[in-house]
């Protein structure tokens, strides 16, 4: 049964993951495009729904790349409602990159354990998630106000990056919280030396405080600070995604 | 006097603390790679006090822990910096009062320096728990198995082990597993008065400043189940704990108080904007 569930986990996102691909395909008719991303987040979320099953009341680790691509592609179709096409267009092909990634080097066969039973490990994730999600959408806005000023067109939203990224802040900064909550109750301390990872979360977490620091106080020009959210795109991928994927599987239906 | 005022206004400097994050994001990202290669080295801070590890893991192994020793020093440069900018911000408020604006928008104002103040709380909060307090690990206890409690003269006994298997066919890799424990705990003080707690996974039990925690257990399947138990339990007391989650919550009273002020900012400012073009 679990091993069934794994692999209907990865079936349902690799379906995901394509239609992310043809949504980025098919950029140029925008309603088929919006379609294929809808149909994706809903493959996706299915497939973070099917893992949850086979885990619930416990949360299995290494889940929160296919939570970030599931939370960048419900901002994207948030952002499509709203109206700001050129957001979305700037975000699909992060998501099917992070999509394709995530579907070709999972970590998704660690089982959940009983310290996980607790809702601190589910806020966790979702939190972290949604966090990584707004910073990935702060550094795409960021790229798209740095184009338009470079070819002199005045930014329509010249301050939504910031906005996106203080609101991945709060995000971030909970999800870190909830963690402490459950490292606490199930490790005896907030913080626990045995996930190199832990690093890197902080390094982030100070990454992104600097970044609100140079929003709040208008320091820095503008030009400035998009170019500090793009790069905090990079630090991301290496430090924050990377780790919590694995070694290359190659996809069942295509042995 | 003029070299502590020219001090204290280096200290407040808003661009120090600019500076002092991104130095503490390169060293974090440098410290990665060395916990990645020798994670052994820095497991050892769950058990030992801070200054135990200091002069053993990390004096002894400093091309791999140099940076743990850079981030202690950005961190207490990153303190005193945020201490001052938010006493000399905080007076500032304090002197100007509530100004044109309404009371509730005069205290909202205040609501990044909570932030600030609960972050300082969290830290030195940390720190506490890392330079004082006790860890003893590893209390091996079966039924009816007595530990002292750090030489108090309170006891610590292992009354009733109930044991939760995973029962149903959802989880196959559980089935007959332990899923969770009942530990019955019954602690003794110096007097012979006894407190009867309940301890279980991710349920620590808390009593006079000390707190148990469940580290390892057995049966943890059913087949084993006829055998005698154990539970291997963790006895902490942590004085920094208390601080840390208090800050949690502060820090949490802060970031709500800026998102109402930032939602009312927004509010104030929105026709504006929209008469101008769409945001």
């Amino acid at each position: 049964m679990t091993l069934l569930l794994n692999q209907w986990t990865l079936n349902a996102f690799y379906l995901a993951a394509g239609f992310y691909v043809l949504a980025l395909a098919a950029l140029r008719f925008e309603r088929l495009s919006g379609l294929l991303l809808a149909l994706g987040f809903s493959a996706n979320l299915a497939s973070v729904g099917i893992k949850l099953y086979g885990s619930w009341p416990m949360q299995a680790p290494h889940q929160e790349p296919f939570w970030l691509v599931l939370c960048l592609a419900g901002l994207g179709l948030g952002v499509l409602l709203s109206g700001k096409r050129d957001l979305v267009r700037g975000l699909l092909p992060v998501i099917a990159f992070l999509a394709l990634y995530t579907a070709l080097f999972p970590k998704s066969d660690y089982l959940p354990f009983p310290r996980s039973r607790t809702v601190f490990a589910h806020l966790m994730v979702l939190l972290s998630g949604l966090g990584k999600a707004l910073f990935c959408a702060a550094g795409v806005e960021a790229a798209l106000f740095l184009r338009r000023r470079k070819k002199g067109v005045r930014p329509l939203r010249p301050r939504l990056f910031g906005r996106l990224a203080v609101w991945g802040f709060i995000s971030f900064t909970l999800s870190l919280f909830a963690a402490d909550t459950w490292s606490y109750l199930g490790w005896t301390s907030p913080v626990v030396w045995r996930e190199y990872i832990m690093t890197s979360v902080m390094a982030v977490w100070f990454y992104y405080g600097a970044f609100l620091h140079l929003y709040l106080l208008q320091s820095w020009s503008l030009g400035r600070q998009a170019w500090f959210a793009l790069a905090g795109l990079a630090l991301l991928f290496y430090f924050a995604y990377l780790p919590e994927t694995g070694q290359f599987l190659m996809p069942r239906f295509l042995i | 006097m003029r070299a502590a005022k020219a001090i204290w206004s280096f200290l407040g400097r808003a661009d120090l603390t600019l500076y002092v994050l991104l130095a503490l994001v390169a060293d974090l990202c440098a410290g990665f790679f060395h916990f990645r290669a020798e994670p052994q080295l820095f497991g050892p801070l769950d058990r030992l006090m801070l200054w135990d590890w200091i002069t053993t893991y990390g004096r002894f192994h400093l091309a791999e822990t140099w940076w743990f020793f850079v981030f202690m020093g950005l961190m207490l440069l990153l303190v005193l910096n945020t201490s001052v900018c938010t006493i000399n911000r905080v007076a500032g408020l304090i002197r100007i009062r509530s100004g044109e604006t309404g009371r509730l928008d005069y205290l909202l104002r205040f609501s990044p320096h909570l932030m600030h103040l609960a972050f300082l709380v969290l830290l030195v909060s940390m720190l506490a728990s890392y330079v004082v307090g006790v860890n003893l690990r590893n209390n091996i206890l079966s039924p009816g198995r007595t530990v002292d409690l750090a030489q108090t003269g309170h006891r610590l006994r292992l009354e009733k082990m109930e044991v939760e298997y995973y029962q149903g066919r959802r989880l196959s890799f559980f089935e007959n597993r332990a899923i969770d424990q009942d530990l019955t705990l019954a602690f003794t003080d110096p007097r012979g008065r006894e407190t009867v707690r309940h301890l279980g996974i991710n349920k620590p039990v808390r009593y006079r400043g000390f707190s148990v925690h469940i580290k390892n257990y057995q049966p943890q399947t059913r087949n084993r189940a006829g055998r005698p138990g154990w539970a291997n339990l963790i006895v902490r007391k942590d004085p920094g704990v208390g601080g840390f989650f208090a800050g949690v919550g502060l820090f949490v009273l802060g970031l709500t108080g800026y998102l109402i002020q930032t939602l009312r900012k927004n509010a104030r400012s929105g026709p504006k904007e929209q008469a101008h073009g769409p945001a």
